[in-house]
C-alpha cells in the first residue's frame, strides 16, 4: 500500500512555454498536457510586473491561436486556471502541427502589451497511457490470482501425497 | 507574498489515490495494531499509532499538500518534499514496526489465502533476503539520491509528471529499506554489531553532505528550470538553490546525526550489551529472521454487527429512526417535484435535474457497494404509502393478496426495462417537468399498491428502482441476519415475521431463520424491532459473498427460494447489467450522433418504437452470448458431481441462472463508473441549484452572498486524468469481481471432493470458463470504449 502510494504521488506543474517581457510586464506561459498533444489542453499565464515581479492579478489576458485550422480567440480567466495565481484558458486543438499563440496583456490605467509564442502540438497519445494502465491493473491482478491459486495447488496437492 | 501562498491554496486538490491509500493503511495499521496489543502490549505501545499516523501523515504533506504546487517554482519548497520523503516519513514508518500489524489488520481470509502462498515462493524469499542486506540499502538509497539530482534527471522529472511520481517512490521506498536495519523494527533481527552502523550512517551523510555544499557554492543555477520559472517572493533562482542546499545540509545531516548519537549511547550503555548479546542468540536462532505472516487462531467468518456500534445500533433500532431518514428525503422529493413543475425549465438548472440524476442514483448506487441498500431504508415513497395503508385499513381494504401469476420479478424486470427506456426516451435528464410528474406518478402508485394489496406488494413486485437495489444488493457488503440460529429454534412466536402487538412483521415475507442474503430485503428494521429476543443483526460480510456462495451451495432461502432456479431474477439482472452499458454509451458523441441520425430518419412515432426496440435488444443481445458460452462451456464431470452432492440444481437452466447472475459485478462496476462521472464532474452543482430554485420560486431566503446562483463556479472535483483513472479503477473492480465468481464456479469445491482426487488444474479450469469470461471480456472492453469517449453536451438542449 505504500509503495502504491508513492506511485500515485501528485504531479507538480506543467511545460513552460514562455517567459518574456514586455512593456511594465513580466508573463510566464505554462502548457499542459506536457508535451502538447490534440485535444484539450490548458494554456496558462502568470503576469507580473515587471519591476517589482509582484503577481498582476487584475490584468486581462486574451490570446489568439492560428496556424492550423480556424484561428481561434481565447478570454484567459482565473476561473478555468487550477493555479490560481494565474489565467487560463482550455481550448480544444483538433490535430497536430504548429501553432502561433499571440497574447494581448491589459491593466486599467496601464499601457498593454503583447506576446507570441509557438506551440508544438503531437498526436494524441495520452488516452493510449490511461488505457494501458486500466488494462495493466487487472491483467497484473489475474496473473496474480492465477499464481495464487497454481501455488497453492501444488501445496494441496503435496499434502495429498503419501510420504514415500 | 499572501497572494502566492493564497493562490497556492486555492488550486490545491486532494489528490484522491493518494488520500485514499494513506488513509486507507492507517486503518489496517490501526485493526493490526489493536489486535496484536492484546498479546504483546509492551511491544506496541501507543506512540507506535503515533508513528505510523506521523509518518503517514508526512507523506500526505510532502505528496499531496499544497507544497506540492509551489515546487515547481521554488527549489527549496522542492527540497522540503525530498526530506519529508527520505529523511521524516521513513524513519516514523520504520519505527512503527508495521510489518506484523499491517498483517493482523487486513481480513484474515486475505492473508490466510491471498497472501500467505506468495511468503513460500522462492522469489519473494531471495526478495526480502536482497532488501534486508545493509549493502543494499545504502547503496540503493545513496544511488536513488544522486541519480535523481543530476540537473538532466532532475529537469526530466519535473517535465514528466509520471517520472516525478517515479522519483519520490525511489526516494521514499528507497529510504525505508535505509531506515530499517537503523531502527529493527520488530520482529526483524539483524546480524551483526550495532558498531557498524555509525559507519553506514556517516558515510550517508556524507554524500549528503557532497551534494548540498555543490548546490550551495556553485555559483550558478545548476536546474534550468528553475532559470526559467517566475520568481516568486522576490528570491533569485540562485538565492533559492542555496536556500535549498543549505536546507539539505542542515536539516539531512541532523537526521543522520540524531540516529548516530542515540546508537552510540544505547551501546555505551551496560544495558545495551546484555540486549546485544540477547540479540545475537536470537539472531543465531532465527537465520533467517524474515517477517513470519501471523498464525491466527480461529479461522472463522468474520462476523462484525454493525448494531453493536453504540450510535448506529440505537439509531437503527430506535422506533422513530428510519421514519426520520424518509422524512428528510420525503422533503427532499417534495422540493423536487415543486422546483421541477414551477422552476426553471432546464435540466441542469434545476433542482429536478440535479437531485435525482446527479446526486441520488450515484449516492444509492455507492451506498449500496460500500454500505447497503440505503435508498430502500430511507424510501421517500413509504410515508405516503403508510398513510395509504392506515386509511384502507380503516375501510376495510388493503386485504388482498398480490396476483399469484404476477408473482416473481417478471412484472418488476419489464417495468425496470421499460423505466431505463423512458428516462431515454423521456429525456428525462432534461426535463424537470418529466422528471417531476413521474415522481408523482411514483407516489401515486405507492399509494394506490398498497392501499389495496396486503404486505408491501408495492416494493417486492412493482417498484423498479427497489429491484434495481435488490439485485444490486447481493454485492452488498452488510446483511441482516439472525445472531443466533438456537435462539430462533427456540422462538415459538415468529414476530420477526408474524408481528406483534406494537411492531408489524416482515412485510416481504422473508422469516428470519431461513433468510440468508439481501435480496427482496429493504432493511426496513422491522423485523429487528419485532424481535422478542433482539436476536437479529446488521452483518458485515464480504462484498459479492451472495454471488459466490451460490457457486457453492445455493441454500433455499425464505420467500425467494434458490436464486439458481429463478429464472425471473437472472433476467432482472440481465437488464440491470445490459442498462448499465446502454445507458452510458448512448451518452458519447459517436452513439449520441448515431442515435439523433436514426430518430432524424424517421418519424417520431416510428422512432419511439426502434427505440423501444433498441432498449429490449440489448438484453436479449446479452442473453444470447450468454446463451452461446454456456452451451459451450458443458460443465465437467467433476463438476456435475460437485452440484449433484450439494443438491444444487445441475440443470442447464440452473447453470444459466448462475452465469447471468456471475455478470452483475461487471454490470454494477459500469453503473459505478457512469454515475461517479456525474457525480464527480457536478458535485458542487446543488448550490447554484438552490440559489436558482429559490430566486424562481420567489422564495424570501437567500443563500449565499446576493443569493444570486454562481453558475461558473461549477468545477469537477478532479482533474481529468484523475477522473477518467477513478472510472477505469472502477470498472476493472467490476471486471475483477465477476471473473473471480466465474472462477469460483468453475473450481471443484474442496469439501465435497474426495481426498484421493486432484480436481482440474489451473489451466483446464482457465479452459473451462474462457467462453463465459470472453463476454465478460467483451462488456469490458465495451465499458472502456465508452468511458474514452468524449461525452455529449446533455442538459443543454433547452437552452
Amino acid at each position: 500500500l505504500l509503495a502504491a502510494t508513492a506511485l500515485v504521488a501528485y504531479a507538480d506543474g506543467a511545460h513552460i512555454a514562455l517567459h518574456a517581457t514586455s512593456g511594465d510586464y513580466t508573463i510566464t506561459v505554462f502548457t499542459a498536457p506536457d508535451p502538447l498533444v490534440a485535444g484539450p489542453v490548458d494554456i496558462s499565464v502568470l503576469v507580473q510586473d515587471r519591476a517589482t515581479d509582484t503577481v498582476l492579478g487584475d490584468a486581462r489576458v486574451t490570446a489568439t491561436l492560428s496556424g492550423v485550422g480556424e484561428p481561434l480567440h481565447l478570454d484567459l480567466t482565473h476561473v478555468a486556471a487550477s493555479n490560481k495565481l494565474l489565467l487560463a484558458a482550455n481550448p480544444v486543438l483538433d490535430a497536430a502541427g504548429s501553432y502561433n499563440l499571440q497574447f494581448q496583456v491589459e491593466r486599467p490605467e496601464a499601457p498593454a502589451a503583447s506576446f507570441s509564442v509557438t506551440l508544438p502540438v503531437s498526436a494524441n497519445h495520452r488516452r493510449r497511457t490511461t488505457l494501458l494502465f486500466s488494462l495493466a491493473l487487472p491483467l497484473a491482478a489475474i496473473l496474480l490470482f492465477l499464481v495464487n491459486q497454481q501455488v497453492k495447488r501444488k501445496a494441496s496437492l503435496r499434502r495429498r501425497l503419501p510420504l514415500s | 507574498m499572501q497572494t502566492a501562498v493564497t493562490a497556492a491554496f486555492a488550486s490545491w486538490m486532494i489528490p484522491p489515490w493518494a488520500t485514499f491509500f494513506l488513509v486507507l493503511t492507517a486503518v489496517i495499521y490501526w485493526r493490526g495494531w489493536r489486535e496484536i496489543r492484546r498479546t504483546r502490549p509492551e511491544q506496541f505501545p501507543v506512540w507506535r499509532l503515533f508513528c505510523i499516523l506521523g509518518g503517514l501523515f508526512t507523506l500526505w504533506i510532502a505528496i499531496a499538500s499544497p507544497l506540492d504546487t509551489l515546487s515547481g517554482m521554488l527549489l527549496v519548497v522542492h527540497m522540503t518534499q525530498h526530506l519529508l520523503l527520505m529523511s521524516v516519513a521513513p524513519p516514523l514508518v520504520a519505527l512503527s514496526a508495521p510489518q506484523v500489524p499491517l498483517l493482523r489488520g487486513l481480513p484474515r481470509l486475505w492473508v490466510r489465502e491471498g497472501l500467505g502462498p506468495f511468503f513460500s515462493l522462492a522469489p519473494v524469499h531471495a526478495l526480502q533476503r536482497l532488501f534486508k542486506s545493509k549493502l543494499f540499502a545504502w547503496v540503493a538509497m545513496n544511488l536513488a539520491f544522486i541519480a535523481w539530482h543530476i540537473p538532466a534527471a532532475y529537469d526530466l522529472a519535473l517535465r514528466h509528471p509520471q517520472l516525478h511520481e517515479v522519483e519520490h517512490a525511489c526516494f521514499f521506498l528507497t529510504s525505508v529499506l535505509f531506515w530499517w536495519p537503523i531502527i529493527e523494527p520488530w520482529p526483524v533481527v539483524y546480524k551483526g554489531s550495532r558498531w557498524l552502523m555509525l559507519p553506514y550512517l556517516m558515510s550517508a551523510d556524507i554524500v549528503n553532505t557532497a551534494l548540498s555544499a555543490f548546490l550551495s557554492f556553485s555559483g550558478r543555477v545548476i536546474y534550468p528550470v528553475y532559470a526559467d520559472a517566475p520568481r516568486l517572493f522576490g528570491i533569485t533562482a540562485l538565492n533559492d538553490q542555496i536556500a535549498a542546499g543549505s536546507e539539505m545540509w542542515v536539516l539531512g545531516s541532523t537526521a543522520f546525526l540524531v540516529p548516530i548519537m542515540w546508537i552510540t549511547l544505547r551501546m555505551l550503555s551496560r544495558r545495551s550489551e546484555r540486549r546485544q548479546a540477547a540479540r545475537a542468540f536470537a539472531a543465531s536462532l532465527l537465520p533467517q529472521a524474515a517477517p513470519v505472516a501471523p498464525v491466527h487462531r480461529s479461522a472463522g467468518p468474520l462476523r462484525f454487527d454493525l448494531f453493536k456500534l453504540p450510535a448506529a445500533g440505537a439509531f437503527f433500532k430506535s422506533r422513530y429512526g428510519r421514519q426520520l431518514l424518509q422524512a428528510v428525503l420525503l422533503l427532499v422529493a417534495a422540493a423536487v417535484i415543486v422546483d421541477g413543475f414551477f422552476g426553471h425549465r432546464m435540466g441542469s438548472m434545476n433542482l429536478a435535474g440535479i437531485v435525482p440524476w446527479t446526486y441520488a442514483r450515484a449516492l444509492f448506487v455507492l451506498a449500496l457497494l460500500l454500505v447497503g441498500n440505503l435508498f430502500c431504508m430511507s424510501c421517500p415513497f413509504m410515508l405516503p404509502r403508510e398513510l395509504g395503508k392506515r386509511v384502507a385499513s380503516m375501510l376495510g381494504l388493503a386485504r388482498m393478496p398480490w396476483p399469484r401469476a404476477l408473482r416473481g420479478k417478471w412484472l418488476s424486470a419489464t417495468l425496470l426495462g421499460l423505466f431505463f427506456w423512458a428516462y431515454e426516451a423521456l429525456g428525462l435528464w432534461d426535463s424537470p417537468l418529466k422528471t417531476a410528474s413521474l415522481l408523482a406518478a411514483y407516489f401515486l402508485t405507492a399509494f394506490a399498491v398498497d392501499s389495496i394489496f396486503r404486505g408491501a406488494s408495492f416494493c417486492k413486485y412493482v417498484c423498479p428502482v427497489g429491484q434495481f437495489n435488490f439485485v444490486s444488493s447481493l454485492l452488498s457488503p452488510v446483511s441482516l441476519e439472525a445472531r443466533s440460529q438456537a435462539t430462533c429454534s427456540s422462538c415459538s412466536t415468529r414476530d420477526c415475521i408474524a408481528g406483534n402487538e406494537r411492531q408489524r412483521g416482515c412485510e416481504l415475507d422473508l422469516f428470519m431463520p431461513r433468510k440468508s442474503g439481501n435480496l427482496d430485503c429493504t432493511l426496513c428494521m422491522d423485523c429487528v424491532k419485532a424481535c422478542p429476543h433482539d436476536n437479529i443483526g446488521l452483518f458485515v460480510q464480504a462484498p459479492a459473498r451472495e454471488l459466490v456462495q451460490i457457486t457453492m451451495h445455493d441454500p433455499q432461502r425464505s420467500s425467494v427460494g434458490r436464486y439458481s432456479r429463478r429464472a425471473d431474477l437472472a433476467l432482472l439482472a440481465l437488464v440491470v447489467v445490459a442498462a448499465a452499458f446502454g445507458s452510458a454509451a448512448v451518452m458519447v458523441v459517436p452513439v449520441a450522433s448515431l442515435l439523433t441520425r436514426a430518430s432524424d430518419a424517421m418519424p417520431g412515432w416510428l422512432a419511439a418504437m426502434a427505440g423501444l426496440g433498441l432498449a429490449a435488444a440489448l438484453p436479449a443481445v446479452l442473453f444470447g452470448l450468454l446463451l452461446a458460452a454456456v452451451w459451450l462451456m458443458r460443465p465437467s464431470q467433476s463438476q456435475q458431481s460437485d452440484w449433484a452432492r450439494g443438491e444444487d440444481d445441475a440443470s442447464r437452466r440452473a447453470q444459466l441462472c448462475r452465469w447471468t447472475l456471475a455478470l452483475l459485478p461487471i454490470g454494477l462496476g459500469m453503473w459505478t463508473a457512469h454515475l461517479s462521472f456525474h457525480l464527480i464532474t457536478g458535485w458542487n452543482s446543488i448550490v447554484p441549484a438552490l440559489q436558482q430554485a429559490a430566486l424562481d420560486l420567489h422564495l424570501r431566503f437567500h443563500i449565499g452572498p446576493g443569493g444570486m446562483p454562481n453558475w461558473a463556479g461549477e468545477h469537477s472535483l478532479l482533474m481529468p486524468d484523475a477522473l477518467l483513472q477513478v472510472q477505469l479503477v472502477l470498472l476493472d473492480a467490476g471486471l475483477l469481481f465477476a471473473l473471480y465468481v466465474g472462477w469460483r464456479m468453475v473450481r471443484p469445491r474442496a469439501s465435497l471432493r474426495p481426498q484421493a482426487t486432484a480436481g482440474p488444474t489451473v489451466g483446464q479450469s482457465l479452459v473451462t470458463l474462457a467462453p463465459w469470461a470472453t463476454v465478460v471480456l467483451l462488456l469490458y472492453v465495451a465499458g472502456v470504449w465508452v468511458l474514452l469517449e468524449p461525452m455529449q453536451m446533455r442538459g443543454m438542449a433547452g437552452m
